[in-house]
Order: C-alpha cells, then structure tokens, then sequence
C-alpha cells in the first residue's frame, strides 16, 4: 500500500465516501398558506432548524424594496399576513451568517402549494457522489494510464 | 463557508467570476511552466478534486452552526498551482448536486477557498526550507490552519462588507463571526491532519509534495 499513495489516497476517498454521514450545509426554506397567512419554515439541510434567522419579505409589486422584516424563531419558523391586494407573488429570503435562500410565494389560487423544494433521498445523494467521484478518480486513472503507456514506449 | 444564491449583490458576483478566471488563467500558465508531467498534475488534480468533493459531506455540529472540513490546505501541499482549478472544479460539482454554495457566487466561493489554498501552499513552502521530519509537520500544520482560517476571513470579511442595508446588520455580524469562531477547533484539526498526511507523503512519496 505504501508503494503507491494515490491509490491509499483513493481508498481513502471511497472509505470516507461510505462511512461519512450525508448531511449537507444549505438551507431549506418551505412555505404553507393557512388562511389568511404564509407560513415559512426554514432549516439547514440536515434538519437543525434556522433559528433566528432574518427573514425579509419582498412584494411581486416592488420586488427590490423589503415590504416585512422579521427573524425566525426557535423553530426556524415565521409568518405573515400579504397584503393580497398589493400582489399575489411574494418573494420572501430567509438568511443566517450568509447561509440561507429565497423562495417565491404564489397566493394565485391555481397554484399548486408544492413549495417542497427537491430533496434527494441518502440512497440518490450516495449514487450522484458515486458518480461524480467516479468521473474525478476516472479522469486520473486515463492520465496515470496514458502516461505508463508512454514509459512504456521510451 | 459556502456562500449560496441570492447573498450576494450582482457587482460582487461578477468580479468574483472576473478574479477566477484571471486566477484560473494564471495557474494553469504557472502550472505548465514546471517540468512536470501534465499527466501526472491532471492525475493528481482529478484525485483531491473527488477528496474536496467529498468532505463537504461531513456535517460537524458546532454549535451554533456546523461545520466541514475544507481540505484547502492539504490541496495546495499536494497540488500547488493546479488547486485553484481543481478547488473551482469542487465547487461547482457541488453546486450542482447538492446545492451547496451557487452558480451566482461560484467565483467568489472559488476566490475565498481556493485563494486560502494557494496562500497555505506559499506558508508551508516558506517554512519548509528545514529538512526533516519536524519541519514537515510544522509546515503541514501552519498550511491546514492557514487554509480553513483563511477561508474563513475571506468569505466573512465578503459577507459583512455585503450585509444588506435592510436587514439587522448587528445581528448578522454576529452570527458571521459565529460561524467564523466555530471554525477554529475545524482549523486545529485540519492542522493536524494535514500534518500527519504531509509527513506521510515524505516518508512514501515525497515527490507528491510540491
């Protein structure tokens, strides 16, 4: 093993890929109308909750401009009431030391409530990483490979 | 230390992207410049590209925030020039897949971790001039600090410099420096780490060193 540390290093790689738990570091904003207000949840993708965070709403009307300020509570969680007459498109960003996300708020009765951002399962996050992993140790096995073959030669 | 969509001004967003390419540029031109084998700098490369990939995967709670390994400065003892590219190509394969960072900030992402890989690099080959067993461990320690530590300042010297004027900026700025404080026990270790695998390296295969 000791002859060859690329190869330690890529066991190393694949261990770690299998052992290491699948958490990940962005945020997770979703949102629920319950009556006549919009409430939004937000967590960091490993399910901590986005406790006090800073909540800013921004209305479809004037989408530059904050229309509600507020800070989330122990629960990553916050609502309001919008002003239905003012828009029916909020746009509402929820941010902590620079983490965090924006995610945009239809209150036309036609859309469907599935705010659910996509959210892959342990099992398809393994499998992506897999692959990427694959095409990264790929890409160095064809160089390490191409460059035997041309010792080989000379 | 991933700074996601939507943080960031679109002015902020674009010098990023302006900084990377010229440092991206600048490297491969540096890197070309050796006498090494380009298949064994791709080789390389492809390798700690998967590793720092990888490592954004371990979620360490620290309260108030979590934190991961960032591997910056073991990319740089390893990879030299070439850590910027392979760290920009890091990024965006995490961006793409699990969301973590942005397409928008991918240039001030690859600027904050990949400026601390090469800055680390210069620190461990300054205090590598000694021989020896002990000056390896030394300078593989200051470079796994220096990578994660500088990391940080970088990406939240940005974000305070960029907290919007809308939102509380005194509750933001101590939420940064939070998350900035969290990374220090995460720096210690990756110190360790680095100098563990750096001495590892000279013993097996030093010429892996740069």
């Amino acid at each position: 093993m000791y002859s060859n540390p690329v190869k330690s290093l890529l066991l190393a790689a694949v261990l770690f890929l299998i052992t290491a738990p699948v958490f990940g570091h962005g945020a997770r904003v979703t949102w629920e109308i319950l009556g006549d207000s919009v409430h939004i949840s937000a967590s960091f993708d490993d399910g901590q909750p986005m406790d006090s965070a800073q909540v800013t709403v921004f209305s479809g009307a004037a989408p530059t401009v904050p229309y509600i300020l507020g800070i989330t509570d122990d629960y990553g969680e916050f609502a309001f009431v919008p002003d239905r007459e003012e828009s029916l498109n909020w746009d509402v960003q929820v941010r902590k030391a620079g983490h965090g996300n924006i995610v945009h708020v239809s209150l036309a009765e036609d859309s469907i409530a599935d705010n659910e951002q996509d959210r892959f399962t342990t099992l398809q996050l393994v499998l992506m990483s897999v692959c990427v992993v694959w095409g990264f140790v790929g890409t160095a096995f064809f160089f390490a490979s191409k460059r035997k073959r041309y010792d080989a030669h000379t | 230390m991933h700074i996601p969509d939507g943080m960031l001004p679109g002015e902020i967003c674009a010098a990023g992207y302006a900084g990377t390419a010229v440092l991206t540029w600048f490297c491969i031109k540096k890197a070309r410049s050796t006498n090494e084998d380009s298949t064994i700098i791709v080789s390389r490369a492809s390798v700690m590209a998967a590793a720092f990939f990888v490592v954004s995967w371990v979620h360490i709670p620290l309260p108030p925030v979590s934190v991961h390994p960032i591997l910056a400065g073991l990319m740089g003892i390893i990879l030299g020039w070439i850590s910027f590219p392979a760290i920009l190509v890091g990024l965006f394969f995490q961006a793409a897949m699990f969301g973590h960072g942005g397409f928008t900030t991918l240039g001030v992402n690859a600027l904050s971790m990949g400026g601390a890989a090469l800055l680390a690099w210069a620190m461990y080959r300054l205090l590598r001039r000694k021989q020896g067993e002990r000056a390896i461990l030394i300078s593989g320690f200051v470079a796994g600090f220096a990578g994660v530590s500088l990391a940080v300042i970088f990406t939240g010297s940005v974000l305070i410099l960029t907290i919007p004027a809308y939102i509380d900026s005194g509750t933001e700025l101590s939420a940064i420096l939070a998350m900035a404080a969290a990374h220090l026990p995460l720096a210690l270790a990756e110190g360790v780490f680095t100098a563990l695998v750096a001495r590892f390296l000279l013993r097996v295969k030093p010429d892996m060193l740069l």
